[in-house]
Protein backbone atom coordinates (compact mmCIF):
# COMPACT_ATOMS: atom_id res chain seq x y z
CA UNK A 1 0.00 0.00 0.00
CA UNK A 2 2.95 2.38 1.06
CA UNK A 3 5.00 1.27 -1.91
CA UNK A 4 1.75 2.18 -4.26
CA UNK A 5 1.41 5.51 -2.73
CA UNK A 6 5.16 6.43 -3.68
CA UNK A 7 4.64 5.15 -6.97
CA UNK A 8 1.97 7.10 -7.74
CA UNK A 9 3.90 10.16 -6.07
CA UNK A 10 6.79 9.55 -8.58
CA UNK A 11 4.73 9.09 -11.66
CA UNK A 12 2.99 12.75 -10.81
CA UNK A 13 6.66 14.23 -10.60
CA UNK A 14 8.04 12.67 -13.28
CA UNK A 15 4.85 13.99 -15.52
CA UNK A 16 5.53 17.01 -14.04
CA UNK A 17 9.18 17.18 -14.76
CA UNK A 18 8.87 15.93 -18.42
CA UNK A 19 5.97 18.69 -19.14
CA UNK A 20 8.16 21.17 -17.92
CA UNK A 21 11.02 20.16 -19.78
CA UNK A 22 8.85 19.61 -23.24
CA UNK A 23 6.95 23.30 -22.39
CA UNK A 24 10.35 24.74 -22.17
CA UNK A 25 11.87 23.75 -25.84
CA UNK A 26 8.46 24.57 -27.38
CA UNK A 27 8.15 28.14 -25.66
CA UNK A 28 11.63 29.21 -27.36
CA UNK A 29 11.08 31.70 -30.22
CA UNK A 30 11.74 29.34 -33.68
CA UNK A 31 15.08 31.54 -34.15
CA UNK A 32 16.49 30.64 -31.07
CA UNK A 33 17.70 27.39 -32.64
CA UNK A 34 20.77 25.92 -31.06
CA UNK A 35 22.84 25.14 -34.65
CA UNK A 36 24.78 27.55 -36.10
CA UNK A 37 24.44 28.91 -39.74
CA UNK A 38 26.61 29.95 -42.82
CA UNK A 39 25.07 32.87 -44.29
CA UNK A 40 25.75 33.43 -47.63
CA UNK A 41 24.25 37.30 -48.07
CA UNK A 42 24.34 40.74 -46.88
CA UNK A 43 22.82 41.48 -43.45
CA UNK A 44 22.37 38.17 -42.22
CA UNK A 45 21.78 37.90 -38.20
CA UNK A 46 23.51 35.06 -36.70
CA UNK A 47 21.74 33.71 -33.43
CA UNK A 48 23.21 31.34 -31.02
CA UNK A 49 20.64 30.28 -27.99
CA UNK A 50 19.49 33.49 -27.54
CA UNK A 51 23.01 35.24 -28.18
CA UNK A 52 22.75 37.29 -32.14
CA UNK A 53 25.51 38.42 -33.88
CA UNK A 54 24.87 40.94 -36.48
CA UNK A 55 27.22 42.14 -39.40
CA UNK A 56 26.74 43.72 -42.41
CA UNK A 57 28.31 41.71 -45.00
CA UNK A 58 29.07 39.82 -47.84
CA UNK A 59 29.73 36.31 -48.30
CA UNK A 60 33.32 36.96 -49.99
CA UNK A 61 34.16 40.36 -49.16
CA UNK A 62 38.06 41.69 -50.32
CA UNK A 63 40.08 43.22 -47.00
CA UNK A 64 41.86 45.54 -49.46
CA UNK A 65 44.53 46.94 -47.20
CA UNK A 66 46.01 50.52 -48.39
CA UNK A 67 49.39 50.00 -47.10
CA UNK A 68 51.55 47.95 -44.79
CA UNK A 69 52.49 49.19 -41.25
CA UNK A 70 55.14 47.80 -38.34
CA UNK A 71 53.27 47.21 -34.77
CA UNK A 72 56.42 46.79 -32.75
CA UNK A 73 57.94 50.62 -34.63
CA UNK A 74 57.76 52.93 -32.02
CA UNK A 75 57.42 55.89 -34.52
CA UNK A 76 54.57 54.22 -36.40
CA UNK A 77 52.04 57.18 -35.34
CA UNK A 78 50.02 56.50 -38.18
CA UNK A 79 48.89 52.53 -37.75
CA UNK A 80 45.15 52.98 -37.30
CA UNK A 81 44.88 54.59 -40.95
CA UNK A 82 46.28 51.49 -42.50
CA UNK A 83 43.73 49.43 -40.54
CA UNK A 84 40.39 47.00 -41.94
CA UNK A 85 37.96 47.06 -38.86
CA UNK A 86 35.45 44.02 -38.79
CA UNK A 87 32.02 44.91 -36.81
CA UNK A 88 30.31 42.31 -35.36
CA UNK A 89 27.01 43.26 -33.21
CA UNK A 90 26.57 41.05 -30.30
CA UNK A 91 22.99 41.07 -28.78
CA UNK A 92 22.85 38.80 -26.10
CA UNK A 93 18.44 38.70 -25.57
CA UNK A 94 18.40 35.60 -22.87
CA UNK A 95 19.16 35.58 -19.62
CA UNK A 96 22.76 34.01 -19.40
CA UNK A 97 25.88 35.95 -19.57
CA UNK A 98 27.57 35.21 -22.91
CA UNK A 99 31.41 35.25 -24.24
CA UNK A 100 32.63 36.08 -28.06
CA UNK A 101 35.64 34.50 -29.36
CA UNK A 102 37.40 34.54 -32.73
CA UNK A 103 39.28 32.40 -35.07
CA UNK A 104 40.84 33.90 -38.01
CA UNK A 105 42.53 31.24 -40.35
CA UNK A 106 42.77 30.42 -43.98
CA UNK A 107 42.41 27.23 -45.77
CA UNK A 108 45.49 26.03 -43.40
CA UNK A 109 46.97 29.33 -41.67
CA UNK A 110 46.13 32.71 -41.47
CA UNK A 111 47.57 34.40 -44.98
CA UNK A 112 50.90 35.47 -45.34
CA UNK A 113 51.60 38.65 -43.48
CA UNK A 114 48.07 39.42 -42.35
CA UNK A 115 47.90 40.16 -38.70
CA UNK A 116 44.90 40.75 -36.68
CA UNK A 117 43.66 42.13 -33.14
CA UNK A 118 40.26 41.35 -31.11
CA UNK A 119 38.54 43.97 -29.02
CA UNK A 120 36.13 46.14 -28.41
CA UNK A 121 35.30 49.50 -27.87
CA UNK A 122 35.90 49.44 -23.90
CA UNK A 123 39.34 48.56 -23.93
CA UNK A 124 41.81 51.22 -22.97
CA UNK A 125 42.45 53.57 -24.67
CA UNK A 126 41.33 55.43 -27.95
CA UNK A 127 43.66 54.61 -30.71
CA UNK A 128 43.72 50.71 -31.55
CA UNK A 129 47.28 51.24 -31.27
CA UNK A 130 47.12 52.56 -27.90
CA UNK A 131 44.60 49.85 -27.10
CA UNK A 132 46.86 46.86 -28.22
CA UNK A 133 49.77 48.95 -26.16
CA UNK A 134 47.20 48.41 -23.27
CA UNK A 135 47.34 44.80 -23.51
CA UNK A 136 51.02 44.46 -23.22
CA UNK A 137 52.04 42.72 -26.47
CA UNK A 138 54.41 45.28 -28.00
CA UNK A 139 57.88 44.91 -27.56
CA UNK A 140 58.95 48.08 -28.93
CA UNK A 141 61.48 46.83 -32.10
CA UNK A 142 61.25 43.66 -31.89
CA UNK A 143 58.87 42.02 -34.47
CA UNK A 144 58.93 38.40 -33.44
CA UNK A 145 58.50 38.88 -29.46
CA UNK A 146 55.77 41.31 -30.12
CA UNK A 147 53.48 38.71 -32.54
CA UNK A 148 54.36 35.90 -30.49
CA UNK A 149 52.76 38.39 -27.59
CA UNK A 150 49.78 38.90 -30.07
CA UNK A 151 49.12 35.38 -31.07
CA UNK A 152 48.85 34.45 -27.54
CA UNK A 153 46.69 37.50 -26.53
CA UNK A 154 44.33 36.60 -29.46
CA UNK A 155 44.23 32.64 -29.40
CA UNK A 156 45.18 32.07 -25.66
CA UNK A 157 48.07 29.57 -24.55
CA UNK A 158 45.70 25.81 -25.02
CA UNK A 159 43.95 24.47 -22.58
CA UNK A 160 40.98 26.26 -21.12
CA UNK A 161 42.75 29.28 -22.21
CA UNK A 162 41.09 30.10 -25.90
CA UNK A 163 42.38 33.64 -25.86
CA UNK A 164 40.57 37.19 -25.93
CA UNK A 165 36.64 36.92 -25.55
CA UNK A 166 34.49 39.81 -25.51
CA UNK A 167 31.47 39.20 -22.87
CA UNK A 168 27.79 39.91 -23.33
CA UNK A 169 25.64 40.11 -20.49
CA UNK A 170 21.76 39.41 -20.57
CA UNK A 171 20.48 42.47 -22.67
CA UNK A 172 23.39 43.92 -23.51
CA UNK A 173 24.77 44.57 -27.15
CA UNK A 174 28.23 44.74 -27.50
CA UNK A 175 30.78 45.65 -31.04
CA UNK A 176 33.21 43.15 -30.84
CA UNK A 177 35.84 44.32 -33.60
CA UNK A 178 38.66 42.82 -35.38
CA UNK A 179 41.23 44.71 -36.81
CA UNK A 180 43.17 43.49 -40.13
CA UNK A 181 47.05 44.99 -41.19
CA UNK A 182 49.40 43.50 -43.07
CA UNK A 183 52.98 43.29 -41.91
CA UNK A 184 55.81 44.96 -43.80
CA UNK A 185 58.06 42.86 -42.27
CA UNK A 186 56.96 40.18 -43.94
CA UNK A 187 55.47 41.81 -47.15
CA UNK A 188 57.86 44.79 -47.66
CA UNK A 189 60.39 43.46 -49.92
CA UNK A 190 57.52 42.67 -52.68
CA UNK A 191 56.06 46.05 -51.83
CA UNK A 192 59.69 48.08 -52.29
CA UNK A 193 59.89 45.89 -56.01
CA UNK A 194 58.17 48.97 -57.85
CA UNK A 195 59.27 47.65 -61.13
CA UNK A 196 56.30 45.53 -60.49
CA UNK A 197 53.43 46.74 -59.56
CA UNK A 198 50.84 44.15 -58.90
CA UNK A 199 48.31 43.19 -56.53
CA UNK A 200 50.98 41.03 -54.76
CA UNK A 201 48.90 39.37 -51.81
CA UNK A 202 45.77 37.87 -52.43
CA UNK A 203 44.88 35.20 -50.51
CA UNK A 204 41.80 33.25 -49.70
CA UNK A 205 39.23 32.79 -49.22
CA UNK A 206 40.27 32.41 -45.25
CA UNK A 207 37.77 32.39 -42.47
CA UNK A 208 36.88 34.99 -39.46
CA UNK A 209 34.88 32.60 -37.18
CA UNK A 210 32.86 34.23 -34.35
CA UNK A 211 32.26 31.68 -31.48
CA UNK A 212 29.63 32.03 -28.92
CA UNK A 213 29.43 30.32 -25.59
CA UNK A 214 28.62 30.13 -22.32
CA UNK A 215 30.81 32.39 -19.96
CA UNK A 216 32.57 29.45 -18.18
CA UNK A 217 36.63 29.23 -19.10
CA UNK A 218 36.41 25.43 -21.10
CA UNK A 219 33.51 26.18 -22.64
CA UNK A 220 35.76 26.78 -25.90
CA UNK A 221 38.80 25.77 -26.78
CA UNK A 222 41.00 25.69 -29.99
CA UNK B 1 2.34 -25.14 -13.04
CA UNK B 2 3.89 -21.51 -12.79
CA UNK B 3 1.67 -19.49 -14.28
CA UNK B 4 4.10 -16.77 -16.72
CA UNK B 5 3.38 -12.97 -16.61
CA UNK B 6 5.01 -10.28 -18.16
CA UNK B 7 5.73 -7.34 -15.94
CA UNK B 8 5.13 -3.99 -17.66
CA UNK B 9 7.69 -1.18 -16.88
CA UNK B 10 6.44 1.30 -14.58
CA UNK B 11 5.01 4.17 -16.14
CA UNK B 12 7.11 6.45 -13.41
CA UNK B 13 10.51 4.66 -14.73
CA UNK B 14 9.52 5.49 -18.45
CA UNK B 15 8.75 8.84 -17.76
CA UNK B 16 12.12 9.63 -15.39
CA UNK B 17 13.81 8.48 -18.18
CA UNK B 18 12.25 10.72 -20.86
CA UNK B 19 12.71 13.33 -18.66
CA UNK B 20 16.63 12.81 -17.82
CA UNK B 21 17.03 12.45 -21.93
CA UNK B 22 15.15 15.92 -21.95
CA UNK B 23 17.44 17.45 -19.66
CA UNK B 24 20.82 15.90 -20.87
CA UNK B 25 19.88 17.69 -24.11
CA UNK B 26 19.34 20.82 -22.37
CA UNK B 27 22.83 21.02 -20.88
CA UNK B 28 24.35 19.81 -24.03
CA UNK B 29 22.99 22.38 -25.81
CA UNK B 30 24.40 25.20 -23.47
CA UNK B 31 27.80 23.66 -24.64
CA UNK B 32 27.15 23.40 -28.04
CA UNK B 33 29.34 26.11 -30.00
CA UNK B 34 27.40 28.35 -32.04
CA UNK B 35 29.87 29.77 -35.02
CA UNK B 36 29.40 32.79 -37.26
CA UNK B 37 31.38 32.02 -40.41
CA UNK B 38 32.67 35.40 -43.04
CA UNK B 39 34.62 34.89 -45.75
CA UNK B 40 37.22 37.28 -46.66
CA UNK B 41 40.15 37.77 -48.86
CA UNK B 42 43.55 39.65 -48.21
CA UNK B 43 44.82 41.77 -50.95
CA UNK B 44 47.74 44.25 -51.10
CA UNK B 45 49.77 46.27 -53.89
CA UNK B 46 52.78 47.85 -54.00
CA UNK B 47 53.00 51.28 -56.58
CA UNK B 48 55.46 53.15 -58.84
CA UNK B 49 55.58 56.83 -59.61
CA UNK B 50 57.70 58.89 -61.98
CA UNK B 51 58.12 62.21 -63.52
CA UNK B 52 58.41 63.82 -67.13
CA UNK B 53 60.04 66.63 -67.58
CA UNK B 54 60.12 67.87 -71.03
CA UNK B 55 59.76 71.20 -73.03
CA UNK B 56 56.38 72.00 -75.75
CA UNK B 57 58.57 73.73 -78.31
CA UNK B 58 55.45 74.60 -80.29
CA UNK B 59 53.91 71.63 -81.28
CA UNK B 60 56.79 69.51 -80.61
CA UNK B 61 57.93 67.79 -77.26
CA UNK B 62 61.13 68.39 -76.68
CA UNK B 63 62.71 65.64 -74.31
CA UNK B 64 65.96 66.82 -72.61
CA UNK B 65 68.96 65.00 -71.70
CA UNK B 66 70.06 64.64 -68.16
CA UNK B 67 73.71 64.57 -66.99
CA UNK B 68 75.02 61.88 -64.82
CA UNK B 69 74.36 64.05 -61.47
CA UNK B 70 70.47 63.98 -62.97
CA UNK B 71 70.03 67.61 -64.02
CA UNK B 72 68.72 69.27 -66.93
CA UNK B 73 70.41 72.38 -68.30
CA UNK B 74 67.59 74.98 -69.33
CA UNK B 75 68.29 78.20 -71.22
CA UNK B 76 67.41 81.09 -69.42
CA UNK B 77 67.73 84.30 -72.35
CA UNK B 78 66.53 83.06 -75.45
CA UNK B 79 63.00 82.40 -75.95
CA UNK B 80 63.15 80.81 -79.09
CA UNK B 81 65.60 78.14 -77.40
CA UNK B 82 64.00 74.52 -78.01
CA UNK B 83 64.51 74.54 -73.83
CA UNK B 84 63.84 77.71 -72.85
CA UNK B 85 62.73 77.91 -69.60
CA UNK B 86 59.27 79.30 -70.45
CA UNK B 87 58.51 76.29 -72.02
CA UNK B 88 59.75 73.65 -69.30
CA UNK B 89 56.61 71.51 -68.25
CA UNK B 90 56.31 68.73 -65.38
CA UNK B 91 54.18 66.18 -65.28
CA UNK B 92 53.54 63.06 -62.29
CA UNK B 93 52.69 59.42 -63.40
CA UNK B 94 51.74 57.16 -60.70
CA UNK B 95 50.13 53.73 -60.52
CA UNK B 96 49.35 51.10 -58.08
CA UNK B 97 46.27 50.23 -55.95
CA UNK B 98 48.47 51.17 -52.92
CA UNK B 99 47.43 54.42 -51.03
CA UNK B 100 50.21 56.73 -50.97
CA UNK B 101 50.98 60.51 -50.96
CA UNK B 102 53.46 62.20 -53.69
CA UNK B 103 55.21 64.74 -53.42
CA UNK B 104 57.71 66.72 -56.44
CA UNK B 105 61.05 67.41 -54.85
CA UNK B 106 62.70 71.00 -57.13
CA UNK B 107 66.13 71.42 -56.82
CA UNK B 108 68.38 74.05 -59.12
CA UNK B 109 71.74 75.80 -59.28
CA UNK B 110 72.37 79.26 -60.88
CA UNK B 111 76.02 78.60 -62.11
CA UNK B 112 77.91 81.82 -63.37
CA UNK B 113 80.39 81.32 -66.66
CA UNK B 114 83.14 80.15 -64.40
CA UNK B 115 80.81 77.25 -63.42
CA UNK B 116 80.35 78.64 -59.69
CA UNK B 117 77.37 77.68 -57.95
CA UNK B 118 75.91 81.33 -57.08
CA UNK B 119 72.49 80.78 -56.09
CA UNK B 120 70.40 77.77 -55.27
CA UNK B 121 67.77 79.09 -53.14
CA UNK B 122 65.35 80.53 -55.46
CA UNK B 123 61.86 79.30 -55.59
CA UNK B 124 61.20 80.20 -59.71
CA UNK B 125 57.51 81.17 -60.65
CA UNK B 126 56.59 77.90 -62.07
CA UNK B 127 52.66 78.00 -63.30
CA UNK B 128 51.48 75.42 -60.84
CA UNK B 129 48.48 73.52 -62.19
CA UNK B 130 45.79 73.32 -59.71
CA UNK B 131 47.91 75.19 -57.34
CA UNK B 132 46.54 75.17 -53.28
CA UNK B 133 45.84 78.51 -52.01
CA UNK B 134 47.09 78.88 -48.58
CA UNK B 135 45.12 80.89 -46.46
CA UNK B 136 41.64 79.64 -48.75
CA UNK B 137 41.97 76.12 -49.47
CA UNK B 138 41.66 74.21 -46.07
CA UNK B 139 42.06 70.18 -45.60
CA UNK B 140 42.69 67.74 -48.40
CA UNK B 141 42.36 69.09 -52.39
CA UNK B 142 42.86 67.46 -55.24
CA UNK B 143 45.34 70.44 -55.67
CA UNK B 144 49.22 70.71 -55.39
CA UNK B 145 50.68 72.43 -52.01
CA UNK B 146 53.85 74.42 -52.70
CA UNK B 147 56.13 73.92 -49.95
CA UNK B 148 58.77 74.72 -52.15
CA UNK B 149 60.20 77.72 -49.33
CA UNK B 150 60.46 75.46 -46.68
CA UNK B 151 61.58 72.05 -48.03
CA UNK B 152 62.00 72.36 -52.35
CA UNK B 153 58.52 70.12 -52.26
CA UNK B 154 55.40 70.37 -53.63
CA UNK B 155 53.14 68.44 -52.26
CA UNK B 156 49.65 66.67 -53.70
CA UNK B 157 47.86 67.41 -51.02
CA UNK B 158 45.41 64.27 -50.80
CA UNK B 159 46.66 60.40 -51.20
CA UNK B 160 46.41 59.12 -54.13
CA UNK B 161 45.32 55.40 -55.22
CA UNK B 162 45.28 54.16 -59.29
CA UNK B 163 45.27 51.22 -60.62
CA UNK B 164 48.14 48.01 -61.44
CA UNK B 165 47.75 48.43 -64.93
CA UNK B 166 48.10 52.08 -66.52
CA UNK B 167 49.47 54.75 -64.95
CA UNK B 168 47.82 57.84 -64.18
CA UNK B 169 48.72 61.65 -64.60
CA UNK B 170 48.81 64.67 -62.78
CA UNK B 171 50.14 67.44 -64.64
CA UNK B 172 52.53 69.85 -61.87
CA UNK B 173 53.62 72.83 -63.65
CA UNK B 174 52.20 74.07 -66.74
CA UNK B 175 54.51 77.15 -67.80
CA UNK B 176 56.51 80.08 -65.96
CA UNK B 177 55.59 83.71 -65.21
CA UNK B 178 58.19 84.77 -67.48
CA UNK B 179 57.82 88.53 -66.59
CA UNK B 180 58.32 87.46 -63.01
CA UNK B 181 61.32 85.10 -63.61
CA UNK B 182 62.91 87.66 -65.87
CA UNK B 183 62.64 90.60 -62.87
CA UNK B 184 63.69 88.33 -59.69
CA UNK B 185 66.15 86.04 -61.13
CA UNK B 186 69.75 86.32 -60.91
CA UNK B 187 70.60 86.66 -65.16
CA UNK B 188 73.51 88.82 -64.54
CA UNK B 189 73.56 90.15 -68.03
CA UNK B 190 73.07 86.73 -69.63
CA UNK B 191 76.39 84.96 -68.44
CA UNK B 192 74.48 82.43 -66.18
CA UNK B 193 73.19 79.10 -66.64
CA UNK B 194 70.73 77.21 -64.71
CA UNK B 195 70.56 73.75 -64.01
CA UNK B 196 67.36 71.77 -63.06
CA UNK B 197 66.45 68.77 -61.02
CA UNK B 198 62.95 67.14 -60.61
CA UNK B 199 62.42 64.01 -58.02
CA UNK B 200 58.70 62.59 -57.91
CA UNK B 201 58.53 60.67 -54.53
CA UNK B 202 55.45 58.14 -53.28
CA UNK B 203 55.20 57.26 -49.88
CA UNK B 204 52.88 54.90 -48.40
CA UNK B 205 50.17 57.11 -46.19
CA UNK B 206 51.57 55.87 -42.58
CA UNK B 207 54.98 56.34 -43.76
CA UNK B 208 55.58 59.82 -44.31
CA UNK B 209 56.85 60.59 -41.38
CA UNK B 210 59.85 58.02 -41.31
CA UNK B 211 60.91 58.29 -45.11
CA UNK B 212 60.20 62.10 -45.32
CA UNK B 213 61.45 63.04 -41.53
CA UNK B 214 57.47 65.09 -41.08
CA UNK B 215 55.51 64.33 -38.43
CA UNK B 216 52.66 66.77 -40.07
CA UNK B 217 51.43 67.18 -43.59
CA UNK B 218 52.28 70.71 -44.53
CA UNK B 219 48.81 71.65 -46.07
CA UNK B 220 47.35 70.20 -42.55
CA UNK B 221 49.55 72.52 -40.34
CA UNK B 222 47.68 74.87 -38.27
Amino acid sequence: MKNKKAKKALTVAMTALLVLCVGYFAALPPTSAWFYQRHEGTEKTFIFGRLELGEDFTAEETIDLPAATKLEDPGEILFDDVLHIVEVECQNTGSLPARVYTTVNGDTALPNGLRFFFYEDGDTGVAVKDKIAGKSVITENDAAATYAALDSYNKGTGGNDAGRYILVMPGETKIARIAFWADYNVVGSTLENTSNVSEHYTYGPFEIIMHAVQHTDGAFTR
Amino acid sequence: MKKKTTRKPPTAVLILIVAIISAVSFAVAWLTIGDEILDRTYKLSNFDAYAEVYFMDGETKVTPAKDTLGAIVVDVGNASAPNYIGKLKVDAFYKGKGKAYLRLKVVQQWLNNSGEVIQSNAVLPYTVAALYAKGVDTGNQAKWFDNRADDYCLYYAQPVQGNNSDYQKLPVFTGLDTAEFNATAPLEGGTTTLRLSFELQMVQVNRYPQFWGISELPWLEE
